[in-house]
């Protein structure tokens, strides 16, 4: 049974840790990582203790199409299509130059 | 703090001596911080005799918070032990002690009053100054900022009042003013976020770091504060309970204090993150439920030893329930962690429920306990027993003698 639900906005983000946290009964504090967001979980647990809290959140903040992701996973697939174009223009000129001297 | 030192020294050599050591000091429970003063990080299931620990002065009062405690002894000095990850023990450091430090910070000055919070701190003055340290990022330290501070910092909001208490929570803190003709007031200040500092913020606003105060106690003078987790309580001199914050038992959350529907005349209050404890008359109430209690009991079943006190209230009001485990004997003291509850008896009869995974209920072993049972702590002495008080921090437990 899930001890409490809480907001996202009522966790604090902790450098340390890497993770959201929100402190538990037990002194230590409940934990979720934002890998763990990302992947829908919603279960912080606490690392001393059996108890447990569910995070209340909207996936899409979190999600794959989310602002939150690592502009260089966003901008990455663009930038490999964009030097696939690029090499391919290269090869067809190198192509069509040598077929020109062959002629 | 040398002379506070060597005086220590020379306390303890002259106790070798005597066989039969006083001890004055016991703990147990959760000790991943150092918060149980053994020196190590270990939990404790049973009580742990403090026997190295001797402050020449004895402890007038303690106070324990989510992972630190501090104790005050009767000269006014204070030592803080335990975690100190945000500053809130007071040394000028972020480090964990795991023995009582003396706050050097504060040695001009005679402290009359303490309290702990999840990891704040608050030390009141006999001149009604008020010092805070530790968290501060929900601007519960109520000096204007969100900043967190590792020594004691006096709320300058106060310098022109009189300050006789200061509570703190998890995320919020709460001052008792009292003027020469004996008018009381209260501030909040810190996180607004279940209408514990008792204001209702405009807009997206969750907190204020400078304290405000709480309307609605204009025709009461008020002697006693309490708060923990997100709720807070007063007791007025005349015995009523005032409770602000987040509700008990499912009931929404009050922005603004509400009198407990009682003709009960309360004495002590002593609040948990989901129950409050009550005493009137040498009895126990409880309002609301500790969580583990509530696993353990589906629905609306109640404990087989607690008979539910109705009193005729609002179908909308929090149920009192009075604890009905004790023969001839008078509570004199209580304490609630997060999760669990301790209590003392006039006959010095230590007795502890609730949550026990971290053994902070001292029953030797890390079972729930849905009724109060005796804890032995080995105090010798009859004569004494009177003087033995209960502090509960989340997941850890202390019992000092005083006097």
């Amino acid at each position: 049974m899930s001890y409490d639900d809480v907001e996202i906005e009522d966790m604090e983000w902790s450098e340390e840790l890497q993770a959201f946290t929100y402190p538990c009964p037990c002194g230590d504090l409940f934990q979720i990582t934002k890998e763990e967001l990302r992947i829908g979980e919603e279960i912080a647990r606490c690392p001393s203790c059996s108890l447990y809290i569910t995070v209340i959140y909207n996936p899409d903040d979190f999600g794959d199409s989310a602002e939150e992701r690592p502009p260089s996973e966003q901008l990455q697939p663009i930038a490999v299509s964009c030097l696939h174009i690029l090499s391919n223009i290269v090869l067809l000129l190198l192509l069509s130059h040598s077929c020109l001297r062959l002629v | 703090m040398e002379a506070e030192e060597s005086q220590m020294k020379e306390d303890k050599e002259e106790r070798v001596d005597d066989e039969e050591e006083e001890i004055r000091l016991w703990s147990w429970g959760a000790g991943s911080e150092g918060q149980l003063a053994t020196g190590t990080l270990e939990d404790q299931s049973a009580p742990q005799a403090l026997r190295s620990i001797s402050l020449v002065h004895p402890i007038s009062q303690m106070a324990c918070g989510g992972a630190h405690a501090i104790a005050l002894t009767s000269n006014g000095r204070v030592f803080t032990w335990g975690r100190g990850a945000r500053g809130q023990l007071g040394h000028g450091d972020l480090a964990n002690h795991l023995k009582p430090k003396i706050v050097d910070f504060l040695e001009s000055f005679v402290i009359c009053f303490i309290s702990a919070g999840w990891n704040h701190t608050g030390f009141v003055t006999d001149t009604g100054r008020l010092f805070m340290c530790g968290d501060g990022s929900f601007g519960q330290l109520g000096n204007g900022d969100n900043q967190s501070r590792s020594l004691p910092q006096e709320v300058l909001f106060f310098q022109s009042k009189h300050v006789v208490q200061v509570t703190c929570g998890m995320r919020h803190s709460l001052a008792l003013v009292t003027t020469e003709a004996c008018d009381s007031s209260i501030y909040g200040y810190g996180s607004a976020r279940h209408g514990q500092i008792g204001t209702q913020l405009s807009g997206r606003r969750r907190f204020i770091n400078i304290p405000e105060v709480i309307p609605g106690f204009e025709d009461s003078r008020i002697v006693n504060l309490c708060a923990n987790g997100d709720h807070s309580a007063a007791l007025s001199a005349n015995g009523k309970l005032y409770t602000w914050g987040r509700g008990f038992s499912g009931c929404s959350d009050y922005h603004q204090p509400q009198v407990l529907p009682s003709s009960l005349r309360f004495s002590q209050i002593a609040l948990g993150w989901n129950h409050a404890l009550l005493v009137s008359d040498g009895q126990v109430y409880m309002l609301g439920r500790m969580h583990t209690l509530v696993q353990q009991t589906s629905g609306r079943q109640h404990y087989p030893d607690i008979s539910v006190f109705h009193e005729a209230l609002a179908a909308s009001a929090p149920l009192l329930q009075r604890i009905t485990c004790l023969d001839d004997e008078s509570v004199i003291g209580i304490a609630a962690g997060s999760e669990h509850s301790a209590m003392v008896t006039d006959k010095g009869k230590i007795m502890t429920w609730g949550w026990g995974e971290h053994g902070q209920l001292g029953l030797g072993n890390t079972d729930d306990q849905s009724t109060p049972q005796t804890v032995e702590i080995g105090c010798k002495g009859t004569g004494s027993y009177g003087l033995l008080r209960v502090y509960c921090g989340s997941g850890f437990t202390f019992v000092a003698k005083h006097g």
